[in-house]
């Protein structure tokens, strides 16, 4: 469903953040991209949204070569948009109308759809956001805002997901409840995080990607969060010394770190 | 030549620039310095062009349109004005990408200090700029309504009012917190810890 063939991507002015990076994605599939800060998982994310363009390498979608060109294309743009979407690491970079309901609706409105009053109150019901659907998005708590983006992003009831650390700020019930509608939704998705407790919830497959954005593994999720020599390659996993009834050993083990906001 | 003596010659070019009131003398200079430039010349005039473009063509036609009202309106002059500008900020572009900044003002720990905050800060709102501009690309299936990107930058502006808000207290709470402001000028220094206090 989603291809991508030697990708190389730098943004303006740094080092390349993605180098040499071939990965497939089959529809249906959960896909979880690990790595540590500055690893390039966001930047994949937005190549895989069509946002930024490789500079080397081919990204397509569905057997349709996804470029600047043909994102021009507006029945093509329409298509793609409203079938793969991405919810943002920093989410108030997604949230621009002036209350929830508006803000949830905004994507089927655009798409003409008959439906979308109705498709905002059941992604709102569903996110327990009913209480504040008149409410400026603005003026809600970080994982207020991370919950209407992605009742925004669902509400268009997307093919593909795309999601950039989405229980970053989620209280625990918003994570579980995202955990569950994740593995029985049936869509593709793929999604970002450098939680590694979390990353065995979230798919069945993992992508590790090394510093330099250097894909270091590809394979079931299970083998490689038993894999700690991998996961400290890819800085996931540390070593440092512990204190146990006065014996000091030192041992590698992860940190379940929060979002790099 | 060392990074400090790189910022001292853009200095004094800057103070020269604004000294000259002949075009062609600017023009002359702008080519150049666009020969100097090297390989990167291009990029650095596109844009110096592109952030100068709005505001150098709101000014220059509300120029213009005052001008030819009062029946004084000046090609030359309006010529004069944008190659110093595009000449001034071409030469800002140029100093940043071939000087390292931090290097130049390594000879003031105060001026370090502040260059440092300011590129941090600039780093922080490049991204969260970038940010709202790919996620409002990615939200909209078909092209979006006036309406939708007039709130779409109101948001973007309240967002970046809040940040910089919010990092300036931050940054102030610690750069205090590190001794940076010193509101106890003039009295003792501080007295050694009571014995009871000192590590055994």
């Amino acid at each position: 469903m989603i291809e991508l063939a030697d990708i190389r991507y730098a943004w303006p002015d740094a080092p390349p953040v993605l180098d040499g990076l071939s990965l497939g994605v089959r529809e249906g599939e959960k896909l979880v991209l690990l790595g540590a800060n500055g690893s390039g998982k966001s930047t994949l994310l937005k190549l895989m949204n069509g946002l930024v363009v490789p500079q080397a390498g081919r990204f397509s979608y569905c057997g349709e070569a996804v470029t600047p060109a043909r994102l021009k294309d507006g029945a093509f743009a329409r298509r793609f948009r409203s079938e793969v979407v991405l919810l943002f690491q920093h989410p108030e970079a997604m949230l621009f109308n002036p209350t929830v309901r508006d803000e949830v609706a905004y994507g089927p409105r655009q798409l003409g759809l008959a439906d979308a009053g109705a498709r905002a109150e059941r992604w709102m019901t569903a996110l327990d956001l009913i209480q504040l659907a008149d409410k400026a998005p603005f003026a809600l708590s970080g994982g207020q805002k991370q919950k209407v983006a992605l009742a925004a992003i669902l509400a268009l009831e997307p093919r593909v997901l795309l999601l950039d650390e989405p229980a970053a700020s989620l209280d625990p019930r918003a994570a579980g409840w995202l955990v569950d509608y994740l593995l029985d939704c049936g869509k593709t998705v793929v999604t970002s995080t450098h939680n590694l407790s979390m990353a065995s919830e979230l798919g069945e497959r993992a992508v590790v990607l090394g510093e330099g954005g250097r894909p270091l593994f590809d394979g079931p999720l299970h083998d490689a969060l038993r894999d700690h020599a991998l996961l400290e390659a890819a800085n996931l996993m540390h070593r440092h010394r512990h204190r146990h009834d006065g014996v000091e050993h030192a041992h590698t083990h992860s940190h379940d770190w929060e979002s790099s906001r | 030549m060392t990074a400090t003596r790189w910022l001292l010659a853009y200095l004094a070019a800057v103070v020269a620039v604004t000294f000259i009131h002949e075009a062609w003398l600017l023009a002359a200079l702008l080519a150049a310095a666009l020969a100097a430039g090297g390989a990167g010349r291009w990029r650095i005039a596109r844009r110096a062009v592109l952030a100068v473009l709005t505001f150098n063509l709101t000014v220059s036609l509300g120029y213009a349109a005052v001008s030819l009202w009062q029946g004084r309106f000046s090609a030359a002059y309006l010529l004069l004005v944008n190659l110093r500008v595009v000449l001034l900020v071409y030469l800002g572009f140029w100093f940043v990408a071939r000087v390292n900044l931090l290097d130049a003002c390594r000879f003031s720990p105060t001026l370090s200090f502040v260059v440092t905050l300011a590129a941090g800060q600039i780093e922080a709102f490049a991204r969260a700029l970038r940010d709202f501009r790919l996620a409002f690309a990615s939200r909209n299936a078909a092209a979006p309504a006036l309406a939708a990107r007039a709130r779409h930058a109101a948001a973007q502006a309240g967002h970046l009012l809040d940040k910089s808000v919010c990092m300036a207290a931050e940054t102030a709470l610690a750069m205090r917190s590190r001794g940076c402001f010193d509101d106890h000028a003039g009295l003792p220094p501080p007295q050694a810890p009571p014995a009871a206090c000192k590590k055994p």
